[in-house]
């Protein structure tokens, strides 16, 4: 299981489930939330649901559109 | 039926083409559509020769965000919506914000999305079921995202009734517009080749196994051996008379009658009288007697107690005319779309209204029933009523009247 | 002339036990249903809860071939359209005349599953092997057929269709299958709902947007419309069936009538798949315009039959509606969810909850909400905790919300109503 992500990493895996073209950038930027980026309540639920699957983000963990990309990198395992 | 309904608007996704400015050349000139299936390769399935919408991929059509959370039968829903509107040239901000509303049929759903998520559940186990599953593999899907898409607030509604399915949502869609609604997107969109989806219609034993497109779907002939499937869709503006007449929209035809019976599953033999009874009620919803028919684009399901059933509808409705009414199936040369079928021939119907040219049954030549099936090329006819009839696989038969716009209104409830 | 609407008949299949009889004893006993899923083995799964049936297809009357043929929502329309038709007791001379309008969401999706299973050797084979599905799988891809063997029990030759609006399925059936009558078009339909979608495809596709309550310790009060604590809906299965009848016609040959369907209409909020507004425009539009259409004022209303599905978004989405449809008189209707005590079916819910409201105006009675021990401070109306209540009834609403963004109003008045 890789759990390194960096931020384009994580801009592709948003971009690819939600359909929301993001990039790097964007995914660091803590004052842009993922209703900004266009991304709604069942997208972000899929992303979490990605990371949860195949990046060691834990089971409990929870998400929703007015937090940003940032507090989900936050998440991954092995960053601080 | 009120006589207050009329087409403004046909946005058409289909194997012949996209929009009407491809799909009416095709139809008239009886172009064959239909070809190997690509969608399911290798093809191990004894059904291989389908209509496809090939030219069709979601860029530039659907929003990228609801391309990931929608099954392709919604992306041809979407397609289908913009072009309709764009050719009613009708804003739906410009009406009222609950009085434009959504009806779609549709017969086998969001089902290659369906599959996919089915196949990750029991191979990978429940967390890899994505969120869109909640929202892509339901028959709604269609009429949730036209409506969401089109910030469409009105009544919305789906049916599921087998092929004629799509007659019943033009009269439900007519029965908004008599509770007030100004405007309705109607059609459905059908999206059937993944192999699940095969593997569900192989059941029915009524698709063609023929190998060559020329001669797969050969409906009143005596080689007629089940129908070619088809996928894509259509959508159609109806609106109020009042209300286009006061947008000077341009309208293209008026929905006049409808009537919808149920003959039984799998009981073609019972469906003449079924489809006779529909086409009389719809007639006389429409003011109408069966002297009145220019036309009737026909279900053609190509199975022969199915097509006999359907000359002898004809027969018995049209008497002694019904050697000389011209009647067509221009799905020969497409497929057959399951619930969206039925508004393909709606659209068909309304473009030969307008243009005055009856399209041919590709592919067919020796008509085994004493019909006058146009065949080889479109015959112009001063058309002023069509008859379009439906019948589906569970049992339901159904008739729609559309007149020509300038044809004097009579009838109505 | 107006054509109006009478239910004549009345058939239930619903958690707890089936017939009409036992439904509305367990909704009026506030007992709830919500157990371990049993139908299939939940373990993994992020919700293991849900309001299953008790039902036995022979004990219930069906035949082998019946039972071979008709996926399991199937075997619960045809079991409650049977009750429903019995009671009715009513011989239509022209069957042309008849009609059947059935609704559900998902369909054949169990048995979708089922055969995806053993054609796909669990998935693993995306060129399914159609040789290993079952000879009735292509009634499972299209739930046309519900109507259709629905309609071959009664004798229906007249319009038949199948409604599948998603969660809203149920209260759109039996307002589509009104209108048959009303516009002329059958003097008798047969409308309801049917479903059966407890399996793992759609437990799963709830779960991944944590849609359903994952209280799977303690599901007996997991379903909690309007309480505080609730942390979504709970999955149920069932049908309900009504006979509707033209009521010159039902008059005529003298039939009990239960209540008029009276009012009908839809709307879409055009702005989410699965997410509500919090202002409840759309549904109080549509409960305006189903009023309109039955002639009755909003103060008249007395009891609301609510979707009350258990999610936060909704709870307050609803209530909200219900304060733009009544204004200062909110606070003075009772609304309740029978969903606290059997789930949410789909598309069979609308249907089971206007079953509900026809009784609750035989009875005069208002089921309660289960569960209601402490009320979301967001949610202000009286929800009818724990307790049915006794109430002459006249007019009942009921309403209903789907994936879609679908709003759907139903209004049923009491017979004896001029």
């Amino acid at each position: 299981m890789d759990t390194r992500l960096s931020p384009d990493d994580l801009a592709a895996l948003i971009s690819r489930c939600t359909g929301v073209p993001v990039t790097g950038e964007q995914v660091t930027d803590p004052s842009r939330t993922f209703d900004d980026l266009g991304v709604d309540s069942l997208g972000v639920m899929g992303v979490l649901s990605e990371l949860q699957r195949n990046h060691g983000v834990p089971k409990d963990a929870d998400l929703r559109p007015h937090q940003s990309p940032r507090e989900l990198l936050a998440l991954l395992p092995g960053r601080v | 039926m009120s006589p207050a309904a009329v087409v403004t608007g046909l946005g058409v996704v289909a194997p012949s083409g996209l929009g009407v400015g491809e799909f009416w050349p095709a139809v008239r000139d009886g172009h064959l559509a239909l070809a190997p299936i690509g969608r399911i390769d290798p093809n191990p399935y004894p059904v291989t020769v389908a209509g496809e919408v090939a030219a069709f991929a979601p860029d530039g059509w659907v929003d990228p965000r609801i391309t990931v959370q929608t099954d392709r039968f919604t992306h041809f829903a979407l397609a289908a919506a913009d072009l309709a509107l764009e050719d009613a040239a009708l804003e739906p901000a410009a009406v009222g914000p609950f009085e434009f509303g959504v009806m779609t049929a549709s017969y086998s759903g969001g089902v290659e999305f369906g599959q996919r998520e089915i196949e990750r559940l029991w191979r990978n186990g429940p967390e890899h079921v994505g969120p869109y599953q909640s929202i892509a593999w339901f028959y709604a899907a269609c009429s949730g995202q036209v409506s969401i898409g089109n910030g469409l607030r009105g009544p919305s509604g789906v049916l599921v009734a087998d092929e004629a399915g799509g007659l019943d949502a033009l009269a439900a869609a007519g029965g908004e517009l008599r509770r007030g609604a100004r405007a309705m997107l109607v059609g459905g969109a059908e999206a059937p080749f993944c192999p699940y989806a095969m593997c569900c219609q192989l059941g029915l034993g009524l698709l063609s196994t023929s190998r060559d497109p020329a001669t797969a779907y050969q409906p009143f002939t005596g080689q007629a051996g089940g129908f070619a499937p088809a996928e894509g869709g259509a959508m159609l503006v109806v609106e109020d008379a009042d209300a286009a007449r006061s947008r000077g929209a341009a309208v293209k035809a008026v929905v006049a009658g409808h009537g919808a019976t149920y003959t039984g599953r799998r009981q073609f033999d019972q469906s003449a009288q079924g489809l006779l009874r529909a086409a009389t009620d719809a007639l006389a919803e429409a003011g109408l007697t069966p002297d009145g028919v220019d036309a009737v684009f026909l279900d053609a399901m190509a199975d022969p107690s199915a097509d006999a059933a359907e000359a002898e509808a004809v027969r018995l409705l049209l008497g002694e005319r019904a050697s000389r009414v011209p009647v067509t199936a221009p799905k020969a040369g497409y497929g057959r779309c399951y619930a969206a079928a039925a508004v393909l021939d709606v659209a068909a119907a309304v473009l030969a209204l307008e243009h005055g040219l009856v399209p041919p049954t590709p592919g067919v030549r020796d008509c085994l029933f004493d019909l006058d099936l146009v065949t080889g090329a479109a015959r112009p006819a001063d058309l002023r009523t069509v008859l379009v009839l439906s019948r589906g696989v569970y049992g339901g038969n159904s008739a729609l009247v559309l007149r020509h716009p300038e044809s004097p209104i009579t009838g109505g409830n | 002339m107006t054509r109006r609407v009478a239910v004549t008949g009345l058939g239930v299949v619903a958690p707890g036990g089936i017939g009409t009889k036992t439904f509305w004893e367990l909704i009026t006993s506030g007992r709830t249903t919500t157990r371990p899923i049993t139908l299939f083995d939940p373990e993994g799964f992020r919700s293991r809860i849900a309001a299953e049936c008790d039902f036995d297809p022979v004990h219930e009357g069906l035949t082998t071939a019946e039972i071979t043929r008709m996926d399991r929502y199937v075997q619960f329309a045809a079991v409650a359209a049977d009750e429903a038709w019995r009671q009715a007791q009513v011989a239509v001379a022209d069957p042309w005349r008849l009609g059947v309008c059935m609704g559900s969401a998902v369909g054949g999706t169990t048995l979708l599953e089922q055969d995806y299973v053993a054609t796909s050797r669990r998935g693993r084979q995306w060129l399914v092997d159609a040789d290993a599905a079952s000879p009735f799988l292509h009634c499972a891809l299209s739930p046309a057929t519900l109507a259709a063997e629905v309609a071959d029990r009664v004798g229906a030759r007249g319009p038949v269709r199948t409604v599948s609006t998603g969660c809203t399925a149920g209260l759109d059936a039996v307002g589509h299958g009104a209108r048959l009558i009303e516009d002329g078009k059958a003097d008798v339909v047969v409308a309801g709902a049917s479903e059966s979608p407890i399996s793992p495809i759609t437990v799963a596709c709830f779960d991944a947007i944590r849609a359903t309550s994952a209280r799977n310790d303690d599901p007996a009060h997991a379903a909690r419309p309007f309480d505080r604590d609730r942390d979504g809906f709970v999955l149920g299965e069932g049908a309900a069936v009504l006979v509707l009848e033209e009521l010159g016609h039902a008059r005529r040959r003298g039939a009990e009538v239960l209540a008029r369907v009276e009012g009908f209409a839809t709307r879409s909020n055009a702005h989410h798949m699965t997410g509500l507004t919090t202002e409840g425009v759309e549904m109080a539009e549509a409960a305006g315009r189903a009023l309109d259409h039955a002639g009755v004022a909003p103060d008249e209303v007395g009891y609301i039959n609510a979707h009350g599905s258990g999610t936060r978004q909704n709870d307050r989405h609803e209530t909200a509606a219900f304060h733009r449809l009544l204004g200062e008189r909110a606070h003075h209707v009772p609304v309740s969810s029978i969903k606290s005590m059997i789930g949410h079916s789909l598309g069979a819910i609308g249907s089971i909850e206007l079953a509900a409201c026809a009784l609750a105006l035989v009875h005069g009675v208002v089921p309660p909400t289960a569960n209601l021990d402490t009320p979301d401070p967001e949610c202000d109306l009286d929800y009818v905790p724990h307790t049915a209540r006794e109430r002459p009834l006249d007019v009942v609403l009921s309403v209903g919300s789907g994936f879609g963004g679908f709003q759907s109003a139903v209004v049923l008045t009491k017979a004896g109503r001029p």
